[in-house]
């Protein structure tokens, strides 16, 4: 994985254009449990799409103010739909990812969630 | 990324009910748990490449490698879903896993702990999934 200077292996913008960075130490610690980490395609493809066209964003269960959560629509199989979930921490600018992986649910839309969606794009489609 | 992987549909229910226990003393499956992150893995200490995620209940998710073999266990928002729905974790655990605030992250080896209230965590545990799972029903 190639990284900056900075030790940053992503350095992106969001759809809203606030910065987002993804720091090499973070993605290391990740590294054992989240296999979908260490694929370079992942990172610049469907996790950087993740932040970029978010189909989805929602604040996190446990920390709504510190954290949201970003998904992406892959596709849709047999299995039902195949998203990528990116967890970044907005406490501060720049944005930071916290963790990616890719599950086939929105764990925020089960019930007893009380974490809020905060973004959908066709509904922000519909409005433009 | 792999789609045809995931053309053909399996029993998820069936494989934690016949795999789980084999599966975590075969290779040697660990306790977890991400502070920062609020998740908790029951898995081999490096959960293999191109390996899946797959919902089973809400509360917990499996990982499947390329053979579709089970290859780790995840719960997301342990403590402020898992936990909180199965109190009878929740002294274990938070004598084991959060009692450390230094520590980002807590592994601890249930098949090397020399204390039995580990061993007994991790056997309630295995049989809570596999009962879960049953409840569930999930087809994938």
């Amino acid at each position: 994985m190639k990284t900056t200077a900075d030790g940053l292996c992503l350095d992106i913008t969001d759809y809203c254009g606030r910065r987002v960075i993804f720091r090499e130490v973070v993605r290391q610690k990740k590294l054992p449990k989240r296999p979908e980490l260490r694929n370079d395609d992942f990172i610049h493809g469907q996790l950087t799409k993740a932040i970029k066209e978010p189909t989805y964003i929602y604040e996190d269960f446990d920390r709504p103010t510190e954290r949201h959560v970003y998904y992406y629509e892959e596709y849709t199989t047999v299995n039902g739909i195949k998203y990528t979930e990116v967890v970044i921490d907005i406490a501060i600018l720049p944005f930071e990812i916290v963790t990616a992986y890719r599950p086939n649910y929105i764990k925020e839309e089960y019930p007893n969630s009380k974490a809020k969606k905060i973004y959908d794009k066709k509904l922000a489609e519909q409005k433009d | 990324m792999i789609k045809n992987w995931l053309s053909k549909k399996i029993d998820i229910n069936e494989k934690i009910k016949d795999e789980l226990t084999q599966r975590a003393q075969k290779d040697a499956w660990l306790f977890t748990f991400d502070r920062d992150e609020d998740a908790f893995f029951y898995s081999p200490q490096i959960i293999p490449d191109g390996a899946e995620l797959f919902n089973v209940n809400g509360e917990f998710s499996v990982y499947l490698d390329k053979q579709k073999n089970l290859c780790g266990v995840v719960l997301e928002y342990s403590r402020h879903n898992f936990i909180e729905h199965h109190q009878e974790f929740k002294e274990t655990f938070e004598k084991f896993f959060e009692k450390d605030a230094k520590d980002d992250v807590k592994i601890i080896d249930p098949n090397r702990s020399p204390n039995n209230e580990m061993k007994m965590f991790q056997k309630l545990f295995e049989r809570t999934l596999i009962a879960e799972a049953a409840g569930a029903r999930i087809h994938i």
